[in-house]
């Protein structure tokens, strides 16, 4: 009798699956959170993809490609998905805990700082400059969304709404964001091309 | 309802209407904030924001 078919192994692959312990989950995206002051997701990138080998850079993209389109932040979904591959619910929470810890720590402290000096009229109005600078980054990001809606009348309408009813009328998202994504979607697939 | 209880409806509403980047529920998160629950001054959420930003 023939020997069954042995399955080929590609070369430099499976040949060490990887198999990250709880520890090393948690180790692995406490270090990213603590990097990743404004911004976790490229190291993230690099450290599940080039260092530590958890995931192809194939397989890093689907999983992310799964987690913006789930809602919640796609980061806190990227390390829930992959914690649960490697070792279940237990290895989910060590990768939310090992990224949270360190910038919560470090929040919670600036906070406490901040409160200790909040009410010196030096640090008063370096806060409101700073709020405005804030504001104004925001205005420009929107702008640099917005501005390919030009020369689509229709879609600068559905912008213009939304506008209205966020910031305006200030009425819930949860009422306005259905209402929204529905109007809109029906109005430009029946009125554009 | 305890403080605590509400934060967590609260900001567990807002993560299921989180859909793409955080910026898009900070107009939610204020008026949420400051209009329904007075837990801080607009005031207050404008410098909160501003911190948050500058550790960017």
């Amino acid at each position: 009798m023939p020997d069954p078919p042995r399955t080929v192994i590609p070369r430099g692959m499976s040949e060490a699956r990887p198999d990250p312990t709880v520890f090393d989950l948690f180790a692995g995206f406490f270090v990213v959170g603590v990097c990743g002051f404004g911004g976790v997701l490229p190291w993230a990138q690099r450290m599940i993809v080039e260092q530590r080998k958890w995931l192809t850079p194939a397989e890093f993209t689907e999983m992310l490609g799964l987690c913006q389109f789930l809602p919640g932040g796609n980061i806190m979904n990227v390390t829930i998905a992959l914690g649960s591959r490697f070792r279940g619910i237990s290895g989910a929470v060590a990768c939310l805990l090992g990224l949270m810890a360190a910038p919560v720590a470090i929040v919670i402290g600036l906070g406490a700082v901040y409160d200790q000096y909040a009410n010196l009229p030096a640090v008063r109005r370096m806060f409101v400059a700073l709020s405005s600078a804030a504001a104004a980054l925001l205005l420009a990001t929107a702008w640099k969304i917005a501005s390919p809606l030009r020369g689509r009348p229709l879609a600068v309408a559905v912008a213009a709404c939304t506008f209205l009813v966020i910031a305006v009328l200030r009425l819930p998202l949860v009422a306005a964001m259905p209402m929204l994504a529905v109007g809109s979607t029906l109005v430009l697939w029946r009125f554009e091309r | 309802m305890n403080t605590l209880a509400q934060l967590a409806v609260v900001y567990g509403q807002m993560s299921l209407l989180l859909f793409g980047g955080a910026n898009a529920v900070i107009p939610e998160m204020q008026r949420q904030v400051v209009d329904v629950h007075h837990w801080m001054s607009a005031q207050e959420f404008a410098g909160l924001f501003a911190r948050r930003r500058a550790r960017t």
